[in-house]
């Protein structure tokens, strides 16, 4: 008897015992301890066979540093990739002909300086003499022929191939018109010249080669079939003259980059950088634990818990990653304009942006950047006011028992309900729908089937052109199901459009016409927030957004 | 086991799959969204979304599509992966290691701690031992294993600072036993946990029938020493149920842990498998579904086998 009952309070008592750690578990982090630094010294052997020196013996504390990745990248070679996570990678074991600034200007990298020819009707680039491959051979102007060549060859799959799209010598998408027919030329050892087919803007054609045009080595890669290069197994370690060096990866998950201490620009100081895929769930424990040291995924909601810990920063900058609420022009209930500019006046998306982004956010009208050379300041925005959007409803014979659907993907529903509380505060109900994206893509661009929805893409900075394909009937996406040709015209014109001038009325009137014809309701563009160690100094994160991150100025204290 | 017997089940085997690879790539199929929606850069023409069409070969009707990979496949070759373009069977390949090691270590660690546990309940069904078992299955059932991993993660990662919450190794060019031991405490720790409840039970209630046959009592009468009784009868005899459950675990051992490879960045084929199906890499996804399924029909077969070699009572 006694036995037993000692063995009920003991089990008894375990079973608390769970149940108050289990407890334990959900109470809130208040003020964590400081988490160790990921600054690793080894000895020094490894710091020479690291550098792979014999000779030399080197004194210094190897400096690492682990990134996250939101997602893992298909493939190292980036022209291949269909999406963006490859770009930070690329950015470090390629090198592009220069870094594209926030202002739309450019600063020196492979070019050391540039000249348009007169009229902007083409390019030479001085390239700098000190920049190396990986493989110790020297940058010349015959690589960057040899990669111009490489991205107008037909047998090549090219994601990023609009980039040459404007060099004589190819097609409306940059293919070749016959081989090697695409008008770049080595003046001489160091120097190269482009022909555009039309003149373009200079901060243009500055950001399209500060952006993606990654030299590849001839050298290495001259004669390389179309199979080869279309094949990613071909590619598990490229080679390029950038700041880093791919050493070892796992599939799916990781990838490790070595520093190439000769790189032309400066030796850069991290040793080492980890790149690994992380659940944004895990991003704030991790930076805390000391487990990674940067990441540009950090959820908002934990962006207070990382201000706290002194050992980590937080700073943020406005981005041109565009959220907007797509409409089907195409449905009945909304294929009159007044009801879509309706949808624009109904919601506060100020309001939006102080709880939901905590002020990490801009509100957006338009899919042009506040600071884009070609954002029109003098356009009347369709500010807050449910009062209006009322009496456009009214005026276009809204029908107050109907309701839409808006189709959002998972994990955006906070916004869903906040988009749906305006919008029914002034008349138009809304039910929620949610899926994952592939579905809602779907939904979205091939089959229709949809009335609203969410969806985020990039607002223009340097390239006015850049949301055509959202806005307009005849280029790749027209997912508002548009019949309405006004945006076309405007577009197209924009595009053969040369003198500064006249470009900028274009795309005024083509803002002017995105808040008039209201296809999307645009709302506000997420700022980058990046979350680091901060030891990690030397950031320039105005230029993240451009997809470049001069790694080789970033410095680790000890 | 009859020789007729073992050959119809044999043969059931390669049928079997024909189906369910069929019937998944015709659900795959069906779902709304294609691997074609994966292409969202603007910059990219229609034309070349159709090109792209045409050489995924997703331009035919649903059946040519899958013939066109079964018959690869006994070219033994199980295509290229949509998303990636590598070969199906690479990466694949690349990934049955991460699982096996942390879903195999898990099921023998649970089997071994469930079945010490369950036969000391089952001798005594009022005592210490009982009392544990009841707990645990408890707490381990109505558990989910995400909320483990996040209660573990926070307890030995955030607070403790003691393991690490993310992938196999510190980093990838330290791949060091040390530190591969360290990564998988945590993710082995929250797959042993959601599998010993139901281990328990079934070891304590197979236990408790044992000890009430005929039997068991001639051997105590007949003055056996009790220790010698439970090796020689008690557990050979409680492990027909043990048998029945890890037939059912291959799909789990095979499938991979899914959302804990997610949560702890495992590379492993539940993580495979996600991706893929958001991706709508179908080659891929056909490639794990295989996988799957062959190595539980033969993994049934085989255990059937060790069913009848266990009780010979039981003949096919």
């Amino acid at each position: 008897m006694k036995n037993s009952i000692i063995k009920k309070i003991l089990s008894g008592s375990l079973v608390l015992a769970i149940g108050a750690a289990t407890l334990a578990g959900c109470g809130n982090t208040a003020t964590s301890n400081a988490g160790d630094t990921k600054v690793t010294s080894e000895t020094v052997e490894s710091a020479e066979s690291a550098t792979g020196t014999g000779n030399t013996v080197e004194t210094d504390v190897i400096k690492s540093i682990t990134i996250s990745s939101a997602s893992d990248w298909e493939t190292f070679n980036p022209i291949l990739a269909t999406s963006y996570y490859i770009d930070f990678i690329a950015d470090q074991v390629f090198d592009k002909l220069v870094f594209a600034e926030e202002d739309g200007s450019a600063t020196p990298r492979l070019a050391e300086r540039w000249e348009f020819d007169e009229g902007d009707s083409g390019i030479t680039w001085y390239l700098n003499p000190n920049a190396k491959f990986s493989d110790g051979e020297p940058v010349t102007a015959d690589d960057v022929v040899f990669t111009s060549q490489l991205y107008s060859r037909p047998d090549i799959t090219n994601t990023r191939r609009s980039i040459i799209a404007n060099i004589a010598g190819t097609d409306d998408t940059g293919v070749e018109l016959s081989e090697k027919s695409v008008e770049v030329e080595a003046v001489d050892e160091h120097t190269v010249h482009m022909t555009f087919k039309t003149p373009y803007a200079e901060s243009y054609v500055l950001s399209q080669f500060g952006g993606q045009f990654f030299i590849y080595p001839k050298h290495i890669y001259e004669g390389i079939s179309g199979d080869d290069f279309n094949n990613p197994s071909y590619w598990s370690n490229p080679i390029g003259s950038g700041p880093y060096k791919i050493v070892k990866s796992i599939d799916g998950a990781e990838v490790d980059l070595e520093a190439n201490h000769d790189y032309f620009l400066g030796d850069p100081d991290i040793d080492y950088l980890y790149v690994k895929v992380y659940d944004s769930a895990n991003l704030i424990s991790a930076l805390q634990t000391g487990e990674i040291d940067y990441t540009e995924d950090i959820p908002v909601t934990d962006v207070p818990t990382a201000k706290e810990d002194t050992n980590l920063a937080v700073e943020s900058t406005p981005s041109t990653w565009v959220e907007a609420v797509v409409i089907n022009n195409s449905d009945p209930l909304l294929s009159k304009k007044e009801v879509r500019q309706a949808i624009n006046y109904a919601i506060d998306r100020q309001a939006i942006v102080t709880t939901l982004l905590q002020g990490e956010g801009v509100v957006k009208y338009v899919p042009y950047a506040d600071n884009s050379p070609f954002f029109a300041a003098d356009v009347e925005y369709p500010e807050y006011n449910p009062d209006k959007a009322k009496e456009l409803l009214a005026s276009a014979g809204w029908d107050e028992s109907k309701t839409v659907e808006l189709q959002v993907t998972t994990g955006e529903e906070q916004l869903a309900v906040l988009v749906q509380q305006y919008l029914t505060a002034v008349g138009i109900n809304t039910n929620i729908q949610s899926y994952d994206f592939t579905t809602l893509i779907s939904n979205i661009r091939a089959t229709g089937e949809y009335q609203l929805a969410f969806m985020s893409g990039i607002s223009a900075l340097a390239d006015p052109d850049k949301p055509a394909s959202w806005l307009t009937t005849n280029r790749s996406y027209n997912f508002a199901w548009q019949t309405d040709t006004t945006l076309d015209e405007l577009y197209d014109q924009g595009r053969v459009l040369v003198d500064d001038a006249s470009r900028k009325e274009i795309y005024a009137e083509v803002q002017r016409q995105v808040i008039e014809q209201a296809p999307i309701s645009y709302l506000y563009t997420n700022n980058l927030i990046v979350a680091h160690n901060s030891k990690l100094t030397g950031l320039s994160i105005g230029i993240f957004g451009n997809r470049n991150w001069k790694i080789h100025e970033w410095k680790l204290a000890d | 086991m009859n020789r007729n017997y073992a050959l119809k089940r044999i043969i059931e085997i390669p049928i079997t799959l024909l189906g369910i690879t069929l019937l998944a790539y015709v659900i795959a199929c069906l779902a709304p969204g294609s691997p074609l929606d994966m292409m969202t850069d603007p910059d990219v023409r229609p034309e070349e979304i159709e090109a792209a069409r045409i050489r995924m070969g997703l331009d035919k009707p649903i059946i040519i599509q899958y013939l066109y990979w079964l018959k690869n496949v006994f070219m033994l070759n199980l295509g290229t992966s949509y998303r990636t373009r590598k070969a199906v069977s690479g990466m694949i390949g690349e990934c049955i290691a991460p699982t096996l090691l942390l879903t195999v270590s898990s099921v023998v660690i649970a089997l071994a701690v469930s079945i010490f546990i369950g036969i000391k309940a089952g001798l005594k069904p009022k005592g210490f031992w009982n009392e544990i078992a009841n707990v645990f299955s408890f707490i381990t059932s109505a558990v989910p294993s995400f909320f483990f991993a996040l209660i573990l993660i926070y307890i030995f990662a955030v607070r403790l600072k003691l393991l690490p919450t993310n992938g196999m190794y510190d980093n990838a060019m330290d791949v060091r036993f040390g530190s591969l031991i360290r990564h998988l405490i945590l993710p082995l720790s929250v797959l042993t946990m959601t599998q010993i409840g139901d281990l328990i039970k079934q070891t304590r209630a197979a236990v408790i029938e044992v000890l009430k046959e005929d039997y068991i009592k001639t051997a105590r009468a007949k003055g056996l020493p009790f220790g010698r009784i439970l090796r020689k009868h008690v557990i050979k005899n409680s492990m027909a149920p043990i048998v029945t459950v890890l037939g059912m675990k291959l799909k789990f051992i095979f499938g991979g842990a899914v959302v804990t490879e997610q949560i702890f960045n495992w590379p492993g084929i539940g993580k495979l498998l996600v991706s893929s199906i958001s991706s709508r890499d179908y080659p891929t996804i056909m490639g794990i579904v295989l996988l799957i399924a062959t190595a539980v029909l033969i993994g049934n077969f085989i255990l059937d086998i060790i069913y009848g070699l266990l009780d010979p009572q039981i003949t096919y």
